[in-house]
């Protein structure tokens, strides 16, 4: 099957469909990819003090309390 | 479901490339991905360490989440355009991967402003450690700074060192740095030093590289 032919059978799939086969084809090039996969596991294992908050986020972001962000 | 949300700098960072429309519409499905994970999962991916993680399509984006049932976190791990995926930070950082095996050297001459503060009274005018530690951290930064471009500096993230003999101050000590693992921005080293007479620390190093401008950001937000 090409590529064109791929695109226009995903096309025809409702909106939900196109979602989950989009991430499972992200999902087929990320278990080839091993340093991404360990970049996952590390950063899932990171403890909770060296993510984000969405605060930080919304700081980084310039975004104001009540309306940028909302 | 009383989940926090905790959000990987390096998404923030992939968000400080969008539009503001974009970045808007991406902070606020991170919140509605904290309200209704399952909602949200479009697919389920494994890590290697096979922990099961949600992608999540959103519009011409992907998000990658893990639910953290026990801690009661949902952590957002990635975030990039659906059709470009997760390549972002190895194609566009560095001019080139730096190469394992790689080693730089720097020699330098004790002097008394390296020696150990508590010198005088019976104790000998000695390299002291946090000094030796910042030749052995210099000796890594300038290993590495052939592979950056002009905007990206590498900057300390580990450090375990084992300062295993004392060099009296007027001796001459050389650093050596080893590139063991390049793990896209984070770079580890195998470091030892040495003076005339033996090795007189060893140990490991990890380094990231940083844009220029996105750590102005970050360090500005935090001057508040």
């Amino acid at each position: 099957m090409s590529i064109e032919v791929l695109k226009q059978e995903l096309s025809a799939l409702d909106e939900n469909a196109q979602r989950q086969m989009t991430a499972f084809l992200i999902s087929l090039q990320d278990a080839r990819d091993d340093a991404y996969r360990r970049k996952l596991a590390d950063k899932i294992n990171r403890p909770s003090s060296e993510f984000a908050t969405i605060e930080e986020l919304d700081r980084r972001l310039n975004f104001s309390e009540t309306s940028e962000g909302q | 479901m009383n989940y926090r949300l905790l959000i990987d700098y390096e998404v923030i960072e992939f968000l400080e490339t969008l539009p503001r429309r974009d970045q808007r519409l991406l902070r606020n499905r991170f919140m509605a991905i904290q309200s209704d994970p399952q909602k949200f999962s479009d697919y389920v991916e494994s890590d290697s360490d096979s922990h099961r993680l949600d992608i999540h399509i959103y519009g011409k984006f992907a998000i990658k989440f893990w639910q953290d049932h026990a801690g009661r976190d949902i952590k957002i791990l990635d975030a990039h355009f659906a059709d470009q995926p997760n390549r972002r930070l190895k194609e566009n950082l560095m001019k080139s991967r730096p190469k394992i095996g790689t080693v730089g050297e720097l020699a330098f001459q004790t002097e008394a402003r390296h020696a150990v503060e508590f010198a005088g009274n019976g104790m000998p005018a000695v390299l002291s450690t946090p000094q030796l530690i910042g030749f052995i951290e210099r000796t890594a930064r300038e290993t590495m700074a052939g592979f950056l471009d002009a905007d990206e500096r590498s900057i300390g993230m580990e450090i375990e060192i084992r300062h295993l003999a004392p060099t009296l101050v007027g001796g001459t000590v050389h650093c050596t740095a080893r590139i063991i693992q390049v793990d896209d921005r984070k770079v580890d080293f195998q470091v030892e030093a040495r003076d005339a007479h033996e090795l007189i620390a060893r140990g490991l190093h990890k380094r990231a590289v940083i844009r220029l401008e996105s750590f102005n950001r970050r360090v500005r937000a935090k001057a508040g």
